[in-house]
């Protein structure tokens, strides 16, 4: 684990292994708090409030199994194309 | 092809010769040949008969003591990784994607819940199970059959007294029964404690340009060569001031090739009693082990010792410096083998959980300073062991034979000895080696038949002791069969 300190802002927790990196990070909101979970590898965000933090302490492994079925995050909702539309025609 | 068709692989005349020869010398005239110890065939045949049969040491339980803990550790050139997985139960996975058989971990050591292969991201639990894959849909119209696909698991995993072991052969007895008698002796250094033992740090690792059977025949029971390599250290004041200090032992060997010198205090030179461990290692010893377990370790110093294949113990009580006290710490080296004359050692320290920290910090300092990577001892052995495998190498040096004839005609099994195997009288012996390479040709030697049905041992851990259960063969039907 690493501390990122940043003049002037909360520090980050970097939590890692050889598999992937995520960054903690504290922020108020209007009325409250929430964690920033980062993916600096992916580019996902999400801030989870203390009920989402709490539900997760209860949930057995496999429900991570299932939310890692798309290792890369969710699947694309465009369905592919071939290459050949965009080949000129004569 | 079964498995087994595939371990048969044929001997050249030659190697068939000269293991013949070999395991009729080494019972007939106590010689061995040199051919053994740097040679490239030898090293193939080998891999699969010695190290594709035999249980093999992996890891030690507390190396992996949390869920998702993992080292990846090897069998020959297999590599598996060895969790612990969330369920609390260790399992050894082969360390290969089954999509393209990339290395899932290259870390050696780590903790995950999953791991995800770094090729295409084929991602698994750490049971073993695929759970994802990416571009399911698009890629497998999300119909790939995941439970087909899960991580190879070892064909067989076991424990004993926290130290897990692998076989790659399914037809394998179990690990009980391969450790056998040999047990009574590791239980003296493996179970003192009510707590159980503990390795401290990661393993220390090296390569040295040497035969791995040198590091296996020395520990297995050659208290001889200290008398010469080790001079120094008794001129130092690390070791007891008479350098025929290792003659006074007892020198045991059992079935499988395994075998242990345990070796007392010189005459006239009193050391203490249960090498000086604490007071409360001393009495919880005394409540697990058997009474004749109990004084066969009440004299004792020195402990050297070897699980066959490769896998030594060492339990010494020497001095860090030549100002310093004496003291025990246990040291396990797996003799790791990369070429005919090459190995990586793996070098453990070892220790109480429950030892006062006086004796943990000690003992780790002595360790490090007598058979750490730039341990005194551990140099001196080393040393020999390159040269040998240097000047094995030669054609004709390859032609000759070795003396293992030590103790011929004059040394006779002790009767009053109240452990099992065979034990001499004194540890200027060269019985253990003899076992050892006897094993080790037999071994080489056999043309297991091929038979279709896994041995009923495998299928009952017996020896599983700790924190949790292993699982072998937990795979799909093709893991057990691959």
């Amino acid at each position: 684990m690493g501390i990122i300190y940043k003049a002037g802002e909360d520090p980050i927790i970097q939590i890692a292994n050889e598999f992937t990196v995520v960054q903690l990070a504290y922020i108020r909101t209007g009325n409250g708090e929430r964690l920033v979970v980062t993916s600096p590898k992916l580019g996902f965000e999400t801030q989870l409030d203390p009920l989402q933090l709490e539900c997760l302490t209860w949930q057995p492994s496999a429900t991570f199994s299932r939310l890692l079925e798309t290792p890369y995050g969710p699947g694309s909702e465009m369905r592919a194309k071939p290459l050949s539309i965009l080949m000129r025609k004569e | 092809m079964s498995v087994t068709e595939e371990h048969q692989s044929q001997l050249s005349d030659k190697l068939r010769h000269n293991l013949e020869k070999g395991l009729h010398d080494v019972q007939a005239r106590w010689t061995v040949p040199t051919a053994f110890l740097n040679d490239p065939e030898v090293h193939d045949v080998e891999r699969e008969r010695v190290f594709g049969r035999s249980w093999v040491y992996l890891a030690h339980e507390s190396e992996i003591a949390k869920p998702g803990d993992y080292v990846v550790r090897y069998i020959a050139e297999d590599q598996f990784i060895v969790t612990r997985g969330e369920d609390g139960n260790v399992r050894a996975h082969l360390n290969s994607c089954r999509h393209r058989g990339m290395q899932i971990c290259r870390a050696e050591m780590g903790n995950t819940s999953h791991f995800r292969c770094p090729y295409h991201g084929w991602t698994y639990n750490n049971g073993g199970k695929l759970v994802g894959v990416p571009a399911g849909k698009e890629g497998y119209d999300n119909k790939l059959e995941k439970a087909d696909w899960n991580l190879r698991s070892i064909p067989q995993l076991d424990t004993y007294k926290g130290m897990i072991f692998g076989c790659l052969d399914p037809h394998a007895e179990s690990l009980s029964d391969y450790l056998g008698d040999f047990k009574f002796y590791l239980d003296i250094v493996m179970d003192r404690s009510d707590a159980g033992m503990e390795v401290v740090g990661a393993p220390q690792r090296w390569i040295v340009d040497a035969n791995w059977k040198l590091g296996s025949d020395n520990f297995v029971g050659d208290a001889y060569h200290t008398m010469m390599t080790h001079r120094s250290m008794v001129e130092l004041g690390m070791a007891p001031p008479d350098p025929m200090f290792a003659l006074y032992g007892e020198h045991v060997h059992t079935e499988h090739g395994h075998g242990i010198g345990i070796i007392g205090p010189p005459p006239g030179i009193p050391l203490p009693e249960f090498m000086g461990m604490p007071d409360n290692i001393i009495d919880e010893m005394k409540a697990r082990l058997k009474p004749e377990q109990v004084e066969i370790f009440r004299p004792n110093n020195f402990i050297h010792g070897n699980v066959f294949p490769n896998l030594s113990i060492g339990n010494f009580m020497i001095s860090k410096d030549h100002v310093s006290a004496p003291t025990a710490f246990l040291t396990l080296r797996l003799w790791h083998p990369l070429g005919p004359g090459k190995m990586e050692v793996y070098s453990f320290f070892l220790v109480e959980k429950d030892a006062p920290d006086w004796f943990k910090e000690e003992g780790y300092k002595t360790y490090l300073h007598t058979f750490g990577i730039s341990g005194a001892f551990e140099q001196d052995d080393a040393e020999n062991w390159r040269s040998i495998t240097r000047v094995l190498a030669g054609q004709f040096a390859r032609k000759g034979d070795l003396n293992y004839q030590m103790g011929r005609g004059a040394l006779t099994p002790d009767p009053d000895w109240p452990g099992p195997g065979v034990a001499y009288p004194m540890d200027y012996a060269e019985a253990n080696q003899r076992n050892f390479l006897e094993y080790w040709m037999e071994l080489m030697l056999e043309d297991r038949p091929v038979s279709d049905k896994p041995s009923e041992a495998h299928r009952s851990p017996n020896g599983a002791q700790g924190n949790g259960k292993v699982e072998a063969l937990a795979g799909t039907k093709e893991t057990v069969e691959a």
